[in-house]
């Protein structure tokens, strides 16, 4: 058990690996001997919106689409990425085609991977599965068998209707042999913030992903509307576990055992943001650690008068056991219908960190776990207007923090879920334009950290103790 | 008057006279809240737990020397007394009457030039072991009384203690109503009770920043009193004192405390009177209110709730 420290990271990847507009690393993976990165860019029209959400905007919606020709705005498109950490050589083994509207524009298909997994199914040949969002349409779902060369698969829409708007997944989550989805995002009518929402907040299933047989094993939104979407999908304790986003109320996670006839028997074991309430609104990360599934969550940004407006909120931290009993690892102290639950860390929101919008990957490598954190800081939401009754010191501390703000991001670890230590609170020191962990992976080859940035490009780092930080570290 | 409380004044004095800082023993408890919140029943629920002491309503941390408190509220709201005097009268010549209220304006005078600080050690002082409750909702309607409070007592417990704006709101609009309709006066026209509620909340979240972890708990007061067999354990958890069967079922009973009652005739007040005519807790279901719709009470800008007010209430777990 070698605890990774602040000078056992090094960059293995940085600037985008040459497309600065990849910002951020929304999937990462191991598999053979190989790290697999998947990033993209921005959508298809400026500001993320939908081209109807252009029209609506009348004469600003024109602006903005000049102003984005004229920048050369064009979005880059899905890419896979594969690291050999033995040679230290990064390929693009993917990228997204080229496809055209029929009126002689012409953009990638896909716009990121947000989701990917290894997987072998009864009948199939298994090989490595990837969610790729779309830039129109439904989502694309793609498979490897020798770790090079990804086809599409069908999904069959997973079985909702043909015109079902599924332009992305986010998590794809193996278990007994079946694989498991949910879709996130929208496309048609949508606004800037749509990526975390879904018309569908269903739990899917199937054993035969080559076919596309793909069927619903959830209710909708569990049955509460208040759902917005399933943004995690996690395996622990022979159950698959789904965490929520819910700004009425606070997120939920769900578990099943998977028995029986679908759809199976959900049961609900947290709810209302684990008794946070809407400051904790959407479930960022969830990983089993030492008998326990740890679960992160945070303010899900909200826009023109959301409750971000009012923070910076800190994330937080909770672990929840087998018997559905759970604990605050790192939080507000609070009395809960469950009972009292005090941070057994001692660390606050954000450990302890306002800033600190909470854990955005988690990662078990070598006996400790990893949290990755996102800063609050790159989005300025939560600066005080003038109508703001806070008291003067507290927004000058406000003003002065972000005024301050020289980039980066926290990482922390921990050997026993209580004592955590900072391994960096300011992304290694390294670009000011990086501002969260997105993706954690344990290798062979050390831990692995893909971040997230507002520009330049993203990063990947790769912590590995002394002993073995003689391979390659390529970038 | 139960003898327990002069002897408990005698120790409390005794301490002092070693010169041991009461608050340094035992850390008060503040409930933080807006006024119209639940505060008085639960602080008098809180105080019938036998390692604690509800107070009425002392307003002490509205400055600081007792001299200047006084002075203020003598000149704007003599009412705001009533509590300061009544917690005299019991704790320095155990009855509240109007004698001893007189008594304890005689007490008081000589010692004006107190620092509140003092005073609030003399009353912790008077009531240990047990630990002291206060829940002034002045002391959270600005960030500087805030801070005295934590100056004072920086080992202190903190509870928040929150209601939905619309019942407050319309609570906070009846009193002044009711006020009116008894004084001639015509205060309800200018009131503001949606901007009372947020500054209230805005500055105790303000305040929470700057607190370590565990040490502020914050509770819907619908949830606790809809559920006190589930959460009055937990602050008891929370507060590490004792939690059994027979402290719950004292805390039942926040009618056993001396000040769940009407004061004398020139110390009436220093809570809530609708509390003090009816101080019974009776279990009973909560209406759920909705922060969508009309407001039913008067608010000088807006017919519903402001956007900055729907927001800290959904923070609050309102909807």
């Amino acid at each position: 058990m070698t605890a990774l420290r602040r000078e056992d990271f090094c960059c293995v990847a940085r600037e985008g690996l040459g497309d600065p507009s990849a910002r951020i690393v929304q999937a990462m993976f191991w598999s053979g001997d190989g790290l697999y990165v998947g990033t993209g860019g921005r959508s298809r029209y400026p500001l993320g919106l939908s081209a109807s959400a252009l029209a609506r905007l009348g004469p600003l919606g024109d602006r903005l689409r000049q102003r984005d020709a004229t920048q050369q705005n064009r979005p880059i498109g899905a890419r896979l990425w594969r690291f050999d950490p033995q040679r230290g050589d990064w390929r693009q083994i993917y990228r997204a085609p080229e496809v055209s509207n029929g009126q002689g524009e012409c953009y990638p298909r896909d716009r990121n991977i947000r989701a990917a997994t290894v997987f072998a199914s009864a009948n199939g040949p298994g090989g490595l599965y990837v969610g790729a969002s779309a830039m129109e349409g439904a989502f694309h779902l793609l498979r490897s068998v020798d770790g090079v060369a990804f086809v599409d698969i069908p999904h069959h829409n997973l079985g909702l209707p043909p015109d079902a708007d599924i332009p992305s997944v986010r998590a794809l989550c193996p278990l007994n042999g079946r694989l498991y989805t949910s879709p996130v995002g929208k496309l048609r009518g949508r606004g800037m913030l749509d990526d975390n929402i879904s018309d569908y907040p269903i739990v899917f299933e199937t054993d035969d992903p080559e076919q596309g047989a793909w069927r619903a094993v959830s209710a909708s939104a569990f049955g509460d509307p208040t759902n917005l979407s399933i943004n995690e999908l996690v395996v622990f304790a022979g159950a698959l576990y789904a965490g929520t986003l819910n700004i009425q109320h606070g997120y939920q996670v769900w578990k099943t055992d998977v028995q029986g006839a679908s759809p199976y028997r959900w049961r609900k074991v947290l709810e209302r943001g684990a008794g946070r309430g809407p400051a904790a609104s959407i479930v960022t990360c969830m990983a089993a650690f030492r008998g326990a599934l740890y679960i992160g969550s945070a303010l899900q940004r909200q826009g023109h008068g959301g409750l971000d407006r009012y923070g910076p909120i800190p994330g937080e931290l909770v672990r929840l056991y087998p018997d559905d009993t759970w604990e605050l690892v790192v939080g507000e102290s609070r009395p809960t219908p469950q009972g009292l639950k005090v941070a057994m860390s001692g660390l606050g929101a954000g450990f302890g960190d306002r800033f600190n919008r909470g854990p955005w990957c988690l990662a078990e490598h070598e006996g400790w776990l990893y949290a990755g954190a996102s800063d609050w800081r790159i989005f300025k939401t939560f600066l005080p207007g003038p109508d703001s009754h806070l008291s003067a010191r507290y927004k000058a501390a406000l003003r002065d923090s972000q005024a301050g703000y020289r980039g980066g991001f926290a990482l922390w670890r921990t050997a026993d879920g209580v004592t955590w230590e900072p391994v960096t609170c300011n992304g290694f020191g390294d670009d000011p334009a990086i501002y969260a962990v997105r993706t954690l992976v344990s290798t062979p080859f050390g831990l692995f950290a893909g971040t997230a940035g507002s520009r330049g490009g993203f990063q990947v780092w790769r912590g590995a103790a002394a002993s073995a930080s003689s391979a390659g570290n390529g970038g | 008057m139960p003898s327990s409380v002069f002897s408990i004044a005698k120790r409390g004095r005794r301490q002092l006279i070693r010169g041991k800082s009461a608050y340094t023993v035992a850390p008060p408890l503040f409930i933080l809240t807006c006024m119209r919140s639940y505060s008085s029943l639960v602080c008098g629920m809180l105080g019938q737990h036998p390692q604690l002491y509800g107070l009425l309503e002392v307003n002490l941390l509205a400055g600081d020397t007792v001299g200047g408190v006084v002075k203020l509220f003598r000149r704007i709201r003599p009412t705001s007394l009533n509590g300061l005097l009544r917690t005299i009268a019991q704790l320095e010549y155990g009855a509240q009457t109007e004698d001893t209220v007189n008594a304890a304006w005689d007490w008081l005078h000589p010692r004006m030039n107190w620092s509140t600080r003092r005073m609030f050690e003399h009353i912790a002082a008077a009531v240990a072991p047990r630990r002291l409750i206060e829940k002034s909702p002045l002391n959270v309607m600005r960030p500087v009384f805030l801070q005295r409070m934590y100056r004072y007592f920086p080992q202190a417990y903190y509870l928040h203690l929150t209601r939905h704006p619309r019942p407050t709101c319309r609570s906070i609009q009846q009193m002044v109503e009711e006020t009116d309709a008894k004084k001639g006066t015509r205060r309800a026209e200018e009131l503001d009770p949606e901007g009372l509620w947020r500054r209230a909340h805005e500055n105790i979240l303000d305040f929470e920043r700057q607190l370590p972890p565990g040490q502020m708990m914050r509770i819907r007061g619908e949830d606790l009193l809809s559920d006190i067999d589930g959460y009055l354990p937990q602050i008891e958890a929370w507060l590490g004192i004792d939690s059994t069967p027979t402290t719950l079922e004292a805390m039942k009973h926040p009618e056993c405390s001396p000040y769940a009652c009407m004061g004398p005739s020139n110390a009436p007040f220093g809570s809530d009177p609708n509390y003090l005519k009816q101080p019974h807790y009776q279990p009973r279901p909560i209406a759920e209110a909705r922060l969508d719709g009309l407001l039913e009470f008067r608010t000088p800008r807006q017919e519903v709730f402001s956007e900055a007010t729907r927001r800290i209430a959904q923070q609050l777990g309102y909807r």
